[in-house]
């Protein structure tokens, strides 16, 4: 097991290669670049297009030296994945001065905006992570479960009934609602446009400051009620689904008739017995879930206007910054790697048939 | 005001659509909202209790939305409108452009003296007592100045009580208006507590021949600026190298920075060591390129030192707040609020719901299908809220290119106007809020030509055009060709610009019946600008938001239509008589004079050039907690004053005085 774990480990790091050659190859394949941004145009018209005597080329020239935009490609993947700082401060094996010679993702420098040098976005995306997306994704997986595998196991129970039917009807419908839709329902319909119970926008009310600190807590876990219920319906469909699933198959195991051929009551049968071997496939999905979860709450974050990770990538884009960019795709790629490791390991731990030698 | 800089936005998508009512709560021609030209503005226009008189009170906040959030407020390197209009309250400037008689007053300076400049001819210098030499090196002059008037074989320059009478044989140049000297109250403080003083202005000027500064943008604007000079603490001096109709609103308009906290070299800077003049603790000089970056990367472009009646207390993703700063040096100038807070809303549909629960007290973008739909109509919004419209001078157009072939010749882009229906576009879109626009300036303003009446509606008269120029279908396809050249053009526009698809598609219908095919493009903002500023585009669609008097060089002039640059003029403008005119326009004085010049240019451009087909001024929309008071509908950009709003007497949390007990 600890060998499959090293092995898998060791295949993480060239494997995080490609994830990051693939991101900085489509940056590099997308119209626009962060160079036309400084132009003052960011953002749907920051700005002017250029002016009157403006040395525009001399400004972009500038922007992309600072910025080792000018290097090419293969220089570039050098500088984000590090060690070495391809910029003009970096290692003077890469034509720098030497000062910073030390940089990129291994070194754990995500490096700064580009268009505020004075924001790190290693701090910035920590932040984000920590006070929005974090907490939410957490709740929301929580949720998932708690509710999933009881609606699941209900179902598989009743299959065929009329209750199975509408859950079955229900969850497929909420499967096939499109996220952003249900966050905007969830706002009109919660909000001060009909029933005025929860507040539809952001992470506090406007004079949270002003609060004491239990009813800014309250504020606070009224703001993320909706937030919450849009990133879990998705996943609470899928979910029990496939508990329900799992549970019929095993519901039809000859050990399963066994047990109650032995006389075990019904509930002993399905909570004792069956639950436990349908359960496997469903806890090892959550080590998929949770990275989903916080690299693709974009949408959310965007329409509840909250300042998370996906927002952050949401920006970065809009901008063409490809630092950040880069270092939250980056971070949603280790993630999701990350999360596929947990998952075969607790496959293994679980059900032990499983053989990884 | 930044007046002379144009500022190219998308065409709001909140322009179009659904415009099935004109039921604003007051009538715009009484609220003075249509009105062009200076004048008084009204309070509270739209307010649907603006005739209960109240009284302001102090205190209290207002939430006020922002759609993007800039880098910072430092404007020698943040060149972006949302920065230019927050420092409306959080900083002040040597003089402002009244907002409602259009005059330039003093602001931060008490008073300025305008002054002319006799420029000597070699040799000549060593003749006057009073000469002084300006200038970097390489372009230096000398010069007498003070108010010059001509005196037989000359000039008089009568300074400081004394006249210097000055042989035109001794004169290179006279230059009217160029010098000019602020007068600066000596009580002035930073947020910080520091004193200002006229170091700061020249500070900031110098700011912008440092090279390793990142003000690209704008460092043309200071560079015809050729010397300036801080004669005591509270006198500063301009001189500008020739005569600018704009020069005092562009020196009056100079982002001052602390010095202290942005000159490297200001004994007051912590990392300044006074000892060695040098950086502190390692005793070595400063390099420009040390100079620039400091001014860069200053931790105070956010965190904003400056000398407005309002000071940044938090900044970060979602909101800028401040709060008053007490010790601002013009108290009755002060607003009536204690807090301002700018929230950072990026999607217009989050924003105006973040409005309607209370989240927000004022939010400027809001859509048609709201403004006269269900959205403002509901008992949530009319309970809290009220809306309104104003006019800041924007203008959409359809710019083509005219280096390609099918748009080069003037009468075919001239048919291309008389063959789409704008009064019909208008009407069906509009319902009466929008103008028709027909040239560059700002409707509002002087500068624009009512005289050039729109070309009329005549798809047969187009059609006879495009024939006589050649352009007709030979090969019976449909599509009208000339040599081997079928007219098919690309219509560019931003993607999820709804204003732009639908009139990109009243476009393609109207052009389809002349035989023009008209192909619909629409790209992500950033992919959109490339390929405008590489000049790969046949039309596109985009709006400007002029000044009151914009300088039309950056638009117009021949040394910026060149294909190869990346320039405003995309449209490729090359013509010797605009290029006449501008040069003209930017040395008259005279506003009348100027005038007339900037009318016929107008004229020129739209009844024989025509590289844009000018479109329509739309108003902005807004939305407004009625609890907030004072709002008035400015011509000038942002189009309001939040330092004039106020919470009536009464309200909780306020009170009748500025200061607080």
């Amino acid at each position: 097991m600890l060998q499959y774990i090293v092995r898998r480990l060791l295949w993480t790091v060239p494997t995080m290669f490609g994830i990051i050659l693939i991101i900085l190859g489509l940056l590099h394949a997308a119209p626009g670049d962060p160079a036309t941004q400084i132009l003052g145009l960011g953002g749907g018209g920051k700005g002017e297009v250029t002016q009157e005597g403006a040395d525009i080329e001399a400004r972009i020239a500038k922007f992309k030296h600072e910025n080792a935009l000018d290097r090419n490609f293969l220089v570039q993947y050098i500088g984000f994945i590090g060690p070495f700082n391809v910029r003009p401060d970096g290692h003077e094996w890469f034509g720098g001065d030497g000062r910073h010679p030390w940089g990129g993702f291994v070194t754990l420098d995500f490096g700064v905006e580009l268009f505020n040098r004075n924001q790190a976005i290693g701090e910035e995306i920590r932040r984000r992570l920590r006070d929005v997306t974090l907490p939410l994704a957490l709740i929301s997986s929580f949720l998932i479960y708690a509710l999933a595998l009881p609606i699941g196991i209900y179902s598989a129970n009743r299959v065929g009934t009329r209750i199975d039917k509408v859950t079955t009807l229900t969850l497929f419908l909420l499967y096939a609602i499109p996220v952003f839709w249900a966050g905007l329902m969830l706002q009109l319909g919660f909000g001060k446009t009909l029933l005025d119970w929860l507040p539809v926008i952001g992470m506090h009310s406007r004079d949270a400051d002003q609060l004491s600190r239990s009813a800014r807590l309250w504020d606070t876990v009224k703001h993320v009620i909706l937030p919450v219920a849009v990133l879990t319906y998705g996943g609470l469909a899928y979910l029990s689904r496939q508990m329900r699933s799992g549970m019929i198959e095993v519901i039809h195991q000859d050990y399963i008739r066994t047990a109650r051929a032995k006389g075990l009551s019904e509930k002993a049968v399905v909570l004792k017995h069956a639950l436990r071997n349908s359960v496997i496939p469903v806890i090892t999905i959550f080590a998929a879930i949770l990275p989903i979860m916080i690299g693709g709450a974009l949408i959310v974050e965007t329409v509840f206007d909250l300042p998370g990770m996906g927002e952050y990538m949401y920006k970065g884009l809009l901008e063409r910054d490809y630092n950040v960019i880069m270092a939250t795709m980056t971070l949603s790629g280790a993630m999701t790697l990350v999360g596929i490791l947990l998952s075969d390991i607790a496959y293994a731990l679980v059900d032990p048939r499983i053989s990884y030698s | 005001m930044r007046n002379t800089h144009w500022r190219l936005t998308l065409i709001a998508a909140t322009l179009l659509f659904s415009w099935a009512s004109t039921a604003a709560s007051a009538s715009p021609e009484s609220a003075g909202v249509d009105q062009t030209g200076p004048g008084p503005v009204p309070f509270d226009a739209f307010h649907p209790d603006r005739e209960t008189p109240v009284t302001p009170a102090y205190g209290g906040r207002a939430v006020v939305h922002l759609s993007s959030l800039p880098e910072g407020l430092n404007r020698a390197i943040e060149n972006s409108a949302v920065s230019n209009w927050m420092l409306y309250e959080l900083h002040d400037r040597l003089v402002l452009q009244n907002w409602e008689t259009w005059e330039i007053e003093p602001s931060l300076c008490k008073s300025w003296d305008t002054d002319d400049q006799v420029v000597l001819s070699e040799g000549a210098a060593a003749k006057y007592q009073a000469a002084t030499k300006i200038g970097p090196e390489g372009n230096q002059r000398s010069i007498l100045y003070g108010k010059v008037s001509e005196s037989g074989d000359g000039f008089d320059v009568v300074s400081v009580g004394n006249t210097t009478h000055i042989p035109k044989s001794d004169v290179a140049a006279l230059e009217r208006g160029t010098v000019f000297t602020f007068h600066l109250p000596d009580n002035v403080h930073w947020h910080d507590g520091h004193l200002f003083d006229a170091d700061d202005v020249l500070f900031s000027w110098e700011v912008y021949n440092n090279p390793e500064v990142d003000c690209d943008e704008v460092r043309f604007s200071y560079q015809k600026i050729l010397d300036a000079q801080a004669i005591d603490k509270t006198t500063v001096r301009f001189f500008y190298e020739s005569q600018y109709f704009k020069a005092l609103e562009s020196c009056g308009d100079l982002c001052i920075l602390p010095r202290h906290l942005y000159d490297l070299n200001d004994p007051d800077n912590k990392k300044h060591d006074p000892e060695t003049h040098a950086h502190y603790g390692t005793g070595h000089e400063f390099t420009l390129a040390e100079l620039g970056d400091y001014i860069n990367d200053n931790p105070h472009n956010t965190a904003w030192v400056g000398l407005g009646p309002y000071r940044v207390s938090n900044w970060d993703s979602k909101f800028v707040e401040a709060e008053r700063f007490e010790g601002y040096h013009a108290p009755e100038g002060s607003g009536y609020l204690d807090r301002i807070v700018w929230r950072h809303i990026q999607n217009d549909d989050s924003s105006f719901l973040a409005l309607v629960n209370g989240e927000l007290d004022f939010f400027a973008r809001v859509r048609s299908e709201d403004y006269f739909g269900e959205g403002t109509a509901s008992e949530a919004f009319t309970q809290n809220y009220y809306k309104g419209y104003f006019y800041t001078g924007t203008y959409g157009y359809v710019g083509w290119n005219t280096l390609r072939a099918q748009l080069k010749d003037p009468s075919v882009r001239k048919a291309l106007c008389h063959a789409f229906d704008w009064d019909g576009y208008l009407e069906s879109n509009y319902f009466g809020l929008g103008k028709r626009v027909t040239g560059p300036q700002n409707y509002f303003g002087v500068a624009y030509n009512h005289d050039v009446k729109p070309m009329a509606y005549d798809p047969e008269l187009a059609e006879e055009m495009l024939a006589e120029a050649g352009w007709y279908d030979r090969d019976g396809d449909e599509i009208i060709d000339k040599d081997g050249i079928a007219f098919e053009i690309e219509f560019l526009y931003p993607s999820g610009n709804k204003a732009s698809e639908t009139i990109g598609l009243s476009l393609q219908e109207a052009y389809e019946k002349l035989g023009v095919k008209l192909e619909m493009r629409n790209l992500e903002w950033s992919s959109f600008l490339e390929r405008m500023l590489e000049r790969n585009f046949d039309a596109v669609n985009l709006a400007w938001v002029p000044p009151l008097e914009s300088d039309p060089e950056q638009l117009w002039h021949s040394k910026w239509g060149k294909p190869e640059l990346k320039s405003s003029n995309m449209c490729g403008v090359m013509d010797t008589k605009i290029d006449e005119l501008i040069e003209r326009g930017q040395k008259e004085l005279d506003t009348e004079v100027r005038s007339g010049i900037w009318w016929e240019l107008h004229r020129y451009l739209h009844d024989e050039l025509q590289p844009y087909m000018f479109g329509v001024n739309t108003p902005r929309k807004f939305a407004m907690n009625k609890k907030l008071r004072g709002f008035q509908a400015f011509k000038i950009a942002p189009g309001y004053s939040i330092r004039r709003w106020y919470f009536p007497s009464g309200t909780p949390g306020t009170r009748p005085s500025i200061e607080k007990n």
